[in-house]
């Protein structure tokens, strides 16, 4: 079992970012449980999402990625342009199924009070599905309800963020290679991703450095990039040549930044998924296996099964004295690297289990 | 038990899994903040070593309930200035853009708003209030959260 606190992964911020903007429209920080309805009001919710995708660390440095921003960008433009550039994303239809953003924007419609002006046609973005209908809404008060929210929030931003995410996992800044004359397809730009990480494995972890010939060869060879005939060609692009200077200038918050990146687009598996989020009855089979597998312990299962359930943190964690000595005496009081710590392992327990499965 | 599970169902379990724990974890702290949002924080120095004059720590002094950090700077002319910078997320969505008063320990008061970026700053007249005066102090919201 693993302790400590450990920072927290890529693929864990977008689910809190959902999650929390779930919770910012449903006026969680401001209104008592009491209150049934919530107003939208648009600037009000912009100022306190722009405030927090600029100020908190763990955003600015995973999620908008200010270390690929030149100066003289701040943490304030880089967080203007991820707004304007995933969370106003206009997210398109696959065929005549409805778009992420038209089941997020059915759901807010599905809570309004009183009539409402009908929504612009078009592709609607995450912001445009949160804030361009209805004003007041019935408040989304039971818990499997706030996370059907942030489950449909969720899967806009996996749709939404990834185009942003695979620039800044080449190491290169959104702003320069995702609108303009200079702008790169989405599919390039995982292909060229697939090709920078065959190149790392290529260069054998010795970065800082460009790598020769061969080594750019014998990676173009396992991950071609589509439309470029070999590896010269590529790297003769300015495109290429951007990501073969940013990679011999590899410092350490570039290297930590691929990794926290690549988790947070390396569940496509998931993203595809379009079931519905699991009763906590549903779940409590993987539970009892990954208790029985020793993956976690007793109570750390019914903490889970607690909040599946949808109890609130605060009133399990208060009401569970083992609990609290654990969080205090291995995670230092620190409940969100305890809850990714259990979380992570009971997902790596519940994946492989699968994976073995005959 | 563990083989029985099926890719789709899988999926499903891994996704809920995800969903549930990161909401709770950002609900618990958006309402950890509106539980710490007392009408006063309050900042209280250590007892001062040594027998010099008590001086504002340079590293600053921050609140009772860890929302707000305080700093000591100076004008050109001399007059300090009392910087105040909300912390994290709840402290920001706390604080920004909310109308604050200081009481300070001798009993002067100053009265500020803190910008969108959760920063209020504080130009205090040297001739009426003076750096030991600062070692403790209430900072007390206003106005409604917008």
């Amino acid at each position: 079992m693993s302790s400590g606190s450990a920072p927290k992964g890529g693929r864990d911020i977008v689910a809190y970012f959902a999650g929390h903007l779930a919770n910012l429209v449903n006026g969680n920080d401001v209104l008592s449980e009491r209150e049934p309805t919530i107003v939208i009001k648009p600037f009000s919710l912009y100022e306190k999402v722009r405030r927090a995708l600029a100020a908190n660390r763990r955003y600015s440095e995973v999620l908008v990625g200010v270390w690929a921003y030149p100066q003289p960008n701040t943490a304030e433009d880089a967080a203007d342009f991820y707004f304007d550039n995933v969370l106003d994303r206009p997210i398109g239809s696959r065929g005549a199924e409805p778009s992420s953003a038209d089941n997020l924007a059915g759901l807010i419609s599905s809570r309004a009070v009183g009539p409402f002006p009908a929504r612009a046609r078009g592709p609607l973005s995450i912001w445009k599905a949160l804030v361009g209908g209805a004003t007041t809404l019935r408040r989304f008060s039971e818990q499997k309800e706030l996370f059907e929210l942030s489950n449909r929030i969720l899967k806009c931003l996996d749709a939404a963020n990834r185009p942003y995410a695979e620039v800044l996992r080449l190491g290169l800044c959104p702003k320069e290679w995702l609108v303009g004359d200079d702008a790169i397809g989405v599919n390039t730009l995982k292909s060229a991703n697939a090709l920078l990480k065959a190149l790392k494995a290529e260069m054998r972890g010795v970065y800082g450095r460009r790598p020769s010939q061969g080594e750019l060869e014998a990676a173009f060879a396992l991950a071609p990039v589509p439309g470029f005939k070999d590896a010269r060609t590529f790297a003769a692009t300015l495109f290429g040549s951007a990501i073969l200077t940013r990679l011999a200038g590899q410092d350490e918050t570039l290297l930590t930044s691929f990794e926290a990146v690549e988790a947070t687009i390396g569940v496509e598996a998931e993203a595809e998924a379009d079931q519905p989020l699991m009763e906590a009855e549903e779940a409590a089979p993987y539970l009892d296996a990954a208790h029985a597998a020793g993956a976690i312990d007793g109570e750390e299962k019914r903490l889970l099964v607690a909040i599946m359930g949808g109890r609130s943190l605060a009133e399990v964690m208060g009401s569970n004295l083992y609990l609290r000595r654990r969080l205090k005496s291995d995670f230092d009081n620190d409940l969100e690297a305890y809850l990714d710590d259990l979380s992570t392992r009971t997902a790596k327990f519940v994946a492989a289990a699968a994976r073995a499965r005959p | 038990m563990a083989n029985q599970f099926n890719e789709t169902e899988t999926v499903r379990f891994l996704r809920t899994l995800r969903v549930t724990t990161q909401t709770a974890l950002a609900q618990y702290a958006l309402q950890r903040g509106r539980q710490a949002a007392r009408p006063t924080a309050t900042f209280m120095a250590l007892a001062a070593k040594g027998t010099g004059d008590w001086r504002f720590p340079a590293s600053g002094l921050m609140s009772a309930d860890g929302l707000v950090l305080a700093k000591l700077t100076r004008e050109a002319t001399g007059a300090p200035i009392l910087e105040l910078q909300a912390q994290g997320l709840v402290g920001l969505s706390l604080y920004a853009s909310r109308t604050a008063r200081i009481v300070f320990a001798s009993g002067l008061k100053a009265q500020g708003a803190f910008d969108r970026d959760g920063r209020l700053r504080l130009v205090l007249e040297e001739t009426t209030i003076k750096e030991a005066d600062l070692a403790a102090f209430e900072l007390e919201l206003l106005d409604e959260a917008p």
